[in-house]
């Protein structure tokens, strides 16, 4: 409509909007530049995203100037992005920063949305470079349409004949040739004969297969080369397995862990069920061995199994570079293992947590029940040694480090591990703190947040996450083995979270007005800055009666203050049961140091 | 003695690309950071150097690897320079790569060269696209129009004097119409009943049918490639919405898992 009125009106229309909306031109000390949105047209309709690109410098600093979006009333940081051409562009000596670009991509919810970019002149003031009025037509960009399993695999079936051709064609031209031993562990009622004829079938043609008695363990890697599979008879690996981890290592060496997608698979060969897997999250695989039998670990790390797993957590570290998640269904498990799957998966507790501690060596527990005062008593326990202290919830709303609780300097002095639970929350089992406190036998794990059910929609809460750029909690579908968009995991609920009392000090404890997810996500991400793993498991699970999203003003101040792990983080694998596959880059933000 | 190598591997710096120097930089440091895996001569191709201290400075920025310098006039685009080359090297395989190409891999030039001598194999190159530029110009044929981009490819030069006999390339126009035109290169090798293909860094080379599900070019996060360039730094740079639109543009329907491969057998070029 604008672009149809006539030239001096239009005129008349931009000079009160930059009256209104610009403010006073930047000063002379500031370049910069708004590459998207384009132009000056005041208004914009798009379909909710868009993207805001530009760049800054301040021609008497190399540093570039700090950038922030203004979403409304919302604050949002921007990503940080190279600039090389800026800098080449100015030829400045000493050049210019060369990160002194910005980027955001924002979801917009249907209506008007005025979108300001703002630098920082001097330390705290800050000028509006931009102001544009978008006008949002459409929610959120809906998620790409699924079939279900069954037409996903017959699909597969299709391309099965075509890509074996492709595949045994590479063979000969692999540079690398790596060996996969295969351990097979005996199982009650497993069909080893099924496992050996799937592995008779495989494509890539160097594995040697070793059996194993039930309860064996494999013996050590002979030297550092190869990789090693751990299966249970009655598995069937798909015939490409071997080869698409080999392919995986052609490209790249220096990987130690590839791992692809499960099912199960009944008497007529149908696949149901399926496990699709994230990408690397150490702290999924904390609490769950959610890497499953889908995997071929490098002899480099010296992986002896699932119960060995917090050590690989640790030897593979935070950012993944040297893991491969192959979007491939490349392990069907026997129908009967399903409960094994859903262990794996992080579902129900794994026969691999680490047993209670005996006796004396149980750590001494102070439970903290937060709540409006009513003094209400904690979900009921059985754990020996709990002593109960009731704690009031801040009603105020203001964001402010939590002031040091009265209880910290007795009664923590004479505990080992802080249970905080709400007092809304109910337990499903007296074994709850049990099942919470195991996992910090592992002196890495630092927190530990249990399942949380949301009883008014029966949704299933296993962590928190970056949810396309806010935290929000990963919600398990109540049906199927596993979420069919699982998600990293970034921490967990202050609601309900065990910590240790020592890591409770050294970050300061929580920080309030935050909500109890995002309180939760908060501490849980200053122990990840100091190398500290955080776990769920599902070994202990208690519900609440509504779930409650964070207010906007929370999120914000959490976007501001962790911006690394709230940098727009798409779902992960978005090609799951699709039939394109994903073409954004899957890049987990700040999971664990 | 030690053997000449058979295979020639061109770079290319143009005087009048004001970033040339840090091309120049990021190719050479990648070209030293991964091996090759076989013997190869490096020529550094010296487009529209037309000083001494232009030759000299760029002599000093190159001298951390061992190559050939050669002088070529700035006319002719990058094609124009490649078929320069091509008529200055002993070599009978020669590989090109433009300023912006990035090494990814080690063994980059083996797996190259390896599925080149593959059966029936006339070309091969590190990226290909269905893309078209019959939108803006009717003369280039309709989507999908798959082309190796000419940022880096391999090929033997009998073959590739035989395919450029009548080739000029004086303009722009020019060198998009012999990378992506109804007589690029591509259709050329294939009108020769040879197959082109593109290699990704698992050293397997994948047909023309097989390029949408190869990882590579605008596909996820292009984990697959061999060499790198400024179109795939900057795919790799963007947001998802203009990933999709770029994944669309280059791949289109035909990167959905209900599109099986096989198009191209109902579909050949023709060129007489």
């Amino acid at each position: 409509m604008f672009q149809s009125l006539p030239g001096p009106a239009k005129a008349l229309i931009r000079r009160f909007y930059f009256m209104l909306f610009r403010g006073s031109p930047a000063p002379d000390r500031l370049l910069y530049a708004i590459d998207e949105p384009r132009g000056q047209r005041p208004l914009r309709a798009i379909r909710g995203r868009c993207v805001l690109r530009g760049w800054a410098v301040l021609k008497d600093r190399v540093d570039p100037p700090r950038v922030r979006i203004k979403v409304n009333r919302a604050l949002y940081p921007v990503r940080v992005m190279a600039r090389a051409d800026v800098r080449e562009a100015f030829h400045r000596s000493p050049p210019y920063a060369e990160a002194c670009g910005f980027e955001l991509a924002l979801q917009l919810n249907r209506g008007a949305h005025l979108i300001r970019v703002e630098v920082e002149l001097h330390p705290g003031v800050w000028r509006a470079l931009s102001t544009t009025l978008f006008l949002s037509l459409g929610l959120r960009q809906p998620l790409p349409q699924r079939v279900d399993y069954a037409a996903w695999t017959d699909l597969a079936a299709a391309w099965r004949p075509l890509e074996r051709r492709e595949f045994e064609a590479h063979l000969p031209l692999m540079t690398a040739r790596p060996r996969f031993e295969v351990f097979v562990e005996a199982a009650r009622g497993g069909d080893s004969e099924a496992t050996r004829a799937s592995l008779a079938a495989q494509i890539y043609p160097d594995l040697e297969i070793h059996d194993l008695a039930e309860g064996e363990t494999p013996p050590p890697a002979r030297d550092g080369t190869g990789y090693r599979m751990f299966l249970r008879a009655g598995d069937r690996l798909a015939e490409d397995a071997l080869y698409a981890f080999a392919d995986r290592i052609n490209a790249d060496p220096a990987l130690d862990v590839l791992h692809g997608d499960e099912d199960l698979i009944d008497a007529d060969g149908v696949g149901r069920e399926p496990f699709f897997k994230p990408d690397w999250s150490p702290t999924y695989l904390a609490a769950a061995n959610y890497l499953g039998r889908a995997a071929a670990f490098s002899n480099r790390l010296g992986y002896a199994g699932p119960a060995d797993r917090l050590r690989l957590v640790r030897a593979v570290g935070p950012d993944g570079a040297r893991v491969a998640s192959i979007p491939r269904v490349l392990l069907h498990r026997p129908a009967d293992d399903a409960e094994g799957l859903l262990a794996d998966a992080g579902r129900v507790a794994t026969e691999t947590s680490p047993p209670p501690a005996a006796g004396d060596a149980q750590p001494r527990v102070l439970l903290v029940v937060r709540g409006r005062g009513s003094g209400r008593p904690p979900p009921p326990t059985d754990y020996p040694f709990v002593e109960i202290v009731h704690e009031v919830r801040p009603s105020a709303k203001t964001v402010a480090p939590a002031p040091p609780a009265p209880w910290l300097g007795g009664l923590a002095d004479r505990h080992d591990v802080l249970v905080f639970v709400d007092e809304d929350l109910t337990g499903a089992s007296p074994a709850w703190i049990e099942a919470l406190v195991a996992p910090l036998a592992d002196g890495a794990v630092a927190a530990v947040g249990p399942v949380l059910v949301d009883r008014a929609t029966g949704m299933r809460h296993v962590g928190l996450t970056n949810d396309d750029g806010e935290p929000a909690p990963i919600r398990v579908e109540t049906a199927g083995v596993a979420p069919l968009v699982p998600r990293n995991v970034l921490g967990v609920s202050r609601a309900c979270l065990a910590t240790r009392v020592d890591d409770f000090i050294a970050v300061g404890g929580f920080v309030d007005g935050l909500g109890p997810d995002l309180e939760g996500l908060d501490y849980c991400l200053k122990l990840a800055r100091r190398g500290r793993l955080i776990a769920h498991t599902p070994g202990a699970e208690l519900s609440m009666a509504r779930w409650r999203a964070p207010r906007p003003e929370a999120v914000t101040w959490h976007q501001q203050t962790w911006p690394e792990s709230c940098a727009r983080d798409p779902y992960y694998r978005e090609d799951a049961l699709t039939t394109r596959p994903a073409t954004h880059r899957v890049a987990m933000k700040l999971s664990n140091p | 003695m030690t053997p000449s190598p058979t295979i020639a591997v061109v770079f290319l710096l143009r005087w009048e690309d004001a970033g040339w120097r840090a091309h120049a930089r990021r190719f050479l440091a990648s070209y030293a950071a991964f091996d090759a895996g076989v013997g190869h001569r490096l020529y550094i191709a010296l487009k529209g150097f037309d000083t001494e201290a232009a030759v000299a400075e760029a002599a000093v920025l190159c001298a951390t690897v061992p190559h050939v310098p050669v002088v070529v006039e700035e006319a002719g685009r990058d094609i124009g320079a490649y078929l320069t080359m091509s008529r200055r090297i002993d070599e009978p395989r020669v590989c090109f790569l433009n300023s912006h190409s990035q090494i990814l891999c080690d063994g980059w030039l083996l797996k190259l060269d390896r599925n080149l001598d593959a059966p029936g194999v006339g070309l091969v190159g590190a990226t290909g696209s269905y893309e078209s530029l019959h939108v803006i110009d009717p003369d280039f044929p309709a989507f999908p129009n798959p082309h190796l981009r000419t940022n880096g490819f391999m090929l033997d030069v009998a073959l590739l004097h035989a395919i450029t006999a009548d080739v000029a390339i004086e303009g722009r126009r020019d060198a998009f119409m012999f990378e992506s035109g109804a007589l690029s290169m591509t259709n050329r090798v294939l009108a020769r009943d040879l197959r082109v293909l593109t290699v990704g860094r698992n050293g397997r080379g994948y047909d023309i049918d097989w390029w949408p599900w190869s990882d590579g070019f605008r596909q996820g996060r292009q984990t697959n490639l061999l060499v790198g360039d400024n179109q795939t730094r900057h795919f790799d740079a963007l947001q998802r919405p203009e990933r999709d639109l770029l994944a669309g543009q280059s791949w289109g329907v035909y990167r959905s898992r209900s599109t099986l491969p096989g198009w191209r057998t109902q579909k050949r070029p023709a060129i007489g």
